[in-house]
């Protein structure tokens, strides 16, 4: 057996919602399909199977029901946005109070993916007050709160997809805020949160929203994430903008808001657009 | 059975594809690509989605497995809202085609 058909084998065993007898029949027939095939029509197949696993996915959680990929969408991003506090967090200054506020993060997350949505909410609320009490002040702290608050009503307003690995995730997303913490001794404190925020707010949004093509939810979990990250510095910026704009000419702020503000929106209507392919023949 | 608007082109092709009878995934994809002569290669992922979403709104059926020598073989069929399906957009284009043809004075070659 070749690695390209050990791929195929593996993306194929993934697949939701089929039978054994499904998944070998896609996997025979891709086979079939890349056997006179060079290099880069077999990845392309291989990306075709991804997707596919992905629609499949979705179709086995949510029915292809809108309000199910949106409740389902926006309760994974904020898991993902919990994630992300958590690692920019850990990837921030060193305190005793930072490690509290990282641990609540974490134990957060490991709640929300086991099903456990008023303790998720309790810790997430816990980070937020101690960030605000101990740890950061000013705009810094009014960032990290308005994410929390987001996360938080994500968590309540979203409801969990029926995972069944919750646990594996949840030491995925400790080791991503590990990560965090790893980073900062390596390469310091500053590149460590520059990385973070680079990751969490660009890398991750948008690798979303691509993927949001076959699986509608992950698109959805964008929309939370840059709604977060807008309403962390953004709300507050348009009034400052608008007036920066009117002394001094400076454009940089108020494009960055449109800039955000068009991220929310192109997500959403990412969603939206998914949502509608997802039955069309 | 929600379909009202026209059909995608790949679509369109994987229900002609099953009008003879009964095929397997591969076959499908072989008939579409003789069909339009080349010019459409479904990709695996394209051609499952597409009778993941035929058959869950009920145009086309799982007909059984069968092997003809080799390891045993999904195959679908038409059904009859399928073949409605078809008929309907096959005359909503012979019908576009038509126009076409006499707004510009031209027989079809």
């Amino acid at each position: 057996m070749t690695r390209h058909e050990r791929a195929i084998l593996w993306v194929t065993e993934r697949f939701d919602g089929v039978g054994p007898s499904y998944q070998r029949d896609v996997a025979l027939t891709t086979s079939e399909l890349c056997r006179q095939a060079g290099r880069y029509r077999r990845c392309l197949e291989l990306l075709s199977l991804v997707g596919l696993a992905l629609r499949l996915r979705s179709h086995a959680r949510t029915r292809d029901r809108p309000d199910a990929v949106w409740s389902q969408g926006v309760h994974l991003g904020a898991v993902l946005l919990l994630t992300a506090l958590a690692a920019q967090s850990a990837a921030g200054r060193v305190g005793a109070e930072r490690f509290v506020a990282v641990a609540a993060l974490i134990a957060s997350v490991g709640c929300a993916l086991l099903g456990r949505r008023s303790a998720a909410v309790a810790l997430a609320t816990g980070a937020a007050i101690v960030d605000v009490v101990w740890v950061a002040h000013g705009a810094q702290a009014g960032a990290f709160v308005s994410c929390c608050l987001v996360a938080v009503g994500g968590l309540i307003a979203g409801s969990p997809a029926p995972v069944q690995h919750g646990r594996l995730l949840a030491i995925v997303a400790t080791a991503t805020a590990l990560a965090g913490f790893l980073s900062a001794i390596a390469v310091g404190t500053g590149s460590a949160e520059a990385a973070s925020v680079l990751f969490f707010a660009w890398v991750a949004p948008i690798a979303l929203v691509v993927l949001g093509w076959f699986d509608p939810r992950l698109a959805a979990a964008a929309t939370t994430l840059v709604f977060a990250r807008l309403a962390a510095s953004g709300f507050g910026e348009l009034g400052r903008a608008l007036a920066v704009l009117e002394h001094d000419g400076q454009r940089e702020l108020l494009a960055r808001w449109v800039l955000m503000g068009t991220g929310v929106l192109g997500a959403w209507f990412a969603t939206h657009r998914s949502i509608r392919r997802l039955t069309r023949l | 059975m929600s379909n009202s608007g026209p059909l995608r082109e790949p679509t369109f092709l994987v229900l002609a594809a099953l009008g003879p009878g009964p095929l397997h995934g591969y076959g499908i994809s072989k008939a579409v690509e003789e069909m339009s002569q080349g010019r459409v290669r479904l990709r695996a992922g394209t051609l499952y989605g597409a009778l993941e979403r035929l058959e869950s709104q009920g145009y086309l059926a799982f007909d059984g497995e069968g092997s003809e020598g080799g390891p045993a073989r999904r195959y679908y069929r038409l059904t009859k809202e399928g073949q409605t399906l078809l008929t309907r957009e096959a005359s909503r284009l012979a019908a576009n085609a038509r126009i076409a043809f006499d707004r510009l004075r031209v027989e079809p070659s």
